[in-house]
């Protein structure tokens, strides 16, 4: 009985730690709970946006934020410099193949009805037709793949250089092992010309991850990019942990990075067909995996977006929604050091996120509509 | 007394969990089907034979493409399959002629098609026997390029 006694007030202190326990992990990482990221202001764009991009542009010395809108029953591009609000809209009239952002003033537009490279000023006039130059060597079957990731645009002594992945539209090889290994040998990164006549490629640069051409990574082929204020490219790899930087003429440099929240390597189970696209999506619900990076030129640092794997199918039969699985921001700094990662509330959508002067604007999901986007200002300090 | 029935528990607990660790893939589908075919379509009678998905997501320029030359040879449809489904989300994205494709087309205004867990992606193709799922097909890059009659007759 006396032995009761004493253990009694452990049990009560152990049950109430227990209680605790229970209640950290019930909070499901819906609030700002680390305070690494304060809330300190809402902005809401009066249309439901797609296609988001936040990058550093040299022309303007700052970041520049466009995404698409539907507006009056029409599509719109938006182009915002240093903000999410317009600074400028250009109207599009057709189907996309691709375009290209070029400043506040004018875009670059591929209509699918035709071959040609328009330029469109902010009144939404065409005012020019590029020759279309892009070729490499003797081929010019090869296209701008604009609706992948965002891609850099840097401007240089009048000349706007455009930093993509240029490929030949050849569907059935992705799963074939020697084109692979040829095609993932070329480097990634191509930098086409943009002068006042004509579009051209001009050289390129960077490398794929030596994963990408075994077997084991068959159905590895997603990449993101932004750029920095010396012209450096900060590539990720949706599998892998390292990120590269890659500048013209110069070797490509690896870094090392890991999310905190990945516990073993990326998976796929040799028994599943990985060509199969519904394994594909199970294999990338139920790993880790690294999606966009942001270069925040206002604090000098990168982001990486993390996805956490979430079980892809649920017991009622239903399919876990990719988009809204648990998520995170790998922050590193600019000597390309892993400083911090924050796991982010999953009522925030991670798909649409701007980098702007007072933090990083996400959209929320639970405060947006169709009819209008909001987004959340989040404080984020400038790391060391 | 308490030894008994603490044992009987877990022989319970430990052959119920056998039982559920034997559902195989396709008998897991199969009751997801199921339950989902009475709680959407409660009058549709599932009989044996082959049912043709339209869904979101895999090779969408193929999915296009390949709807495009079923719809120009639904007399193949007609007899191949026993119904075609889709959801009212995927008709905004597609041409409303996609309703032409069999007699028998099933059109989930509720959505919740395009997130069941049938293992199916694209265009996909259910093989019901005997009311049990005996085979899945998802309409990938390389059958495409192989011809969407090829895809047909591939085997499960």
């Amino acid at each position: 009985m006396n032995k009761m006694k004493i253990i009694s007030p452990f049990l009560f202190l152990f049950l109430l730690f227990l209680s605790q326990c229970f209640y950290c992990f019930s909070q499901d990482n819906d609030s700002f709970a680390d305070q690494k990221i304060i809330p300190i202001d809402t902005l809401t764009i009066p249309h439901e946006i797609t296609m988001p991009a936040s990058l550093y542009s040299s022309e303007y010395n700052t970041q520049i934020n466009y995404y698409f809108i539907e507006e009056n029953d029409s599509i719109k591009f938006v182009y915002c410099v240093d903000s999410i609000m317009p600074t400028s809209k250009f109207y599009i009239k057709e189907p996309l193949n691709s375009y290209l952002a070029i400043n506040k003033e004018k875009i670059i537009v591929r209509y699918y009805s035709s071959k040609d490279y328009l330029v469109m000023n902010n009144q939404s006039m065409i005012i020019d037709t590029l020759n279309n130059n892009l070729k490499i060597g003797d081929n010019s079957n090869i296209i701008i793949s604009s609706f992948y990731y965002q891609f850099p645009i840097q401007c240089k002594n009048g000349e706007y250089l455009v930093y993509t992945e240029l490929f030949e539209p050849k569907k059935d090889v992705i799963f074939n092992l020697d084109y692979r290994k040829k095609y993932y040998s070329l480097p990634p990164i191509s930098e086409i010309k943009i002068t006042a006549d004509d579009i051209s490629f001009s050289k390129s640069f960077g490398e794929y991850p030596e994963k990408y051409r075994s077997e084991k990574g068959m159905y590895m082929s997603m990449f993101f990019t932004s750029i920095n204020k010396n012209n450096e490219v900060f590539i990720s790899f949706y599998e892998i942990d390292s990120f590269y930087v890659a500048k013209s003429e110069k070797p490509t440099l690896k870094f090392p990075f890991k999310s905190k929240f990945k516990t073993s390597p990326f998976h796929f189970p040799d028994s599943i067909d990985i060509r199969d696209p519904y394994n594909q999506s199970l294999i990338a619900s139920e790993n880790i995996g690294y999606t966009y990076n942001f270069f925040d030129s206002y604090r000098e640092q990168y982001y990486i977006v993390v996805n956490h794997p979430q079980k892809y199918e649920n017991e009622d039969g239903t399919l876990s929604d990719l988009s809204r699985c648990p998520w995170s921001i790998i922050v590193i700094n600019k000597d390309f050091k892993q400083v911090d990662e924050i796991e982010m509330p999953k009522h925030l959508d991670k798909h649409k996120i701007f980098i702007i002067p007072e933090g990083i604007a996400v959209s929320d999901y639970s405060l947006s509509s169709e009819e209008e986007t909001v987004f959340v200002v989040l404080k984020i300090k400038q790391y060391e | 007394m308490k030894k008994r029935i603490i044992l009987i528990i877990i022989l319970f607990i430990a052959v119920g969990s056998q039982i559920s660790a034997q559902e195989t893939v396709l008998e897991k589908r199969t009751r997801f089907f199921n339950n989902y075919m009475k709680e959407i379509f409660p009058d549709f009678q599932i009989t044996d034979g082959e049912y043709f998905f339209i869904l979101p997501g895999g090779c969408v320029p193929c999915t296009k493409a390949a709807l495009r030359f079923l719809l120009g040879n639904t007399h193949e449809m007609t007899n191949r399959f026993q119904a075609v489904l889709f959801s009212q989300k995927t008709l905004k994205h597609l041409s409303d002629t996609i309703k032409t494709l069999h007699p028998t087309t099933l059109i989930d205004t509720t959505n919740k098609l395009d997130r069941m867990a049938f293992g199916m992606y694209g265009i996909g193709i259910l093989k019901i026997k005997n009311q049990k799922i005996i085979g899945i097909k998802n309409l990938t890059i390389n059958d495409y390029e192989q011809g969407i009659i090829y895809f047909l007759n591939k085997e499960y």
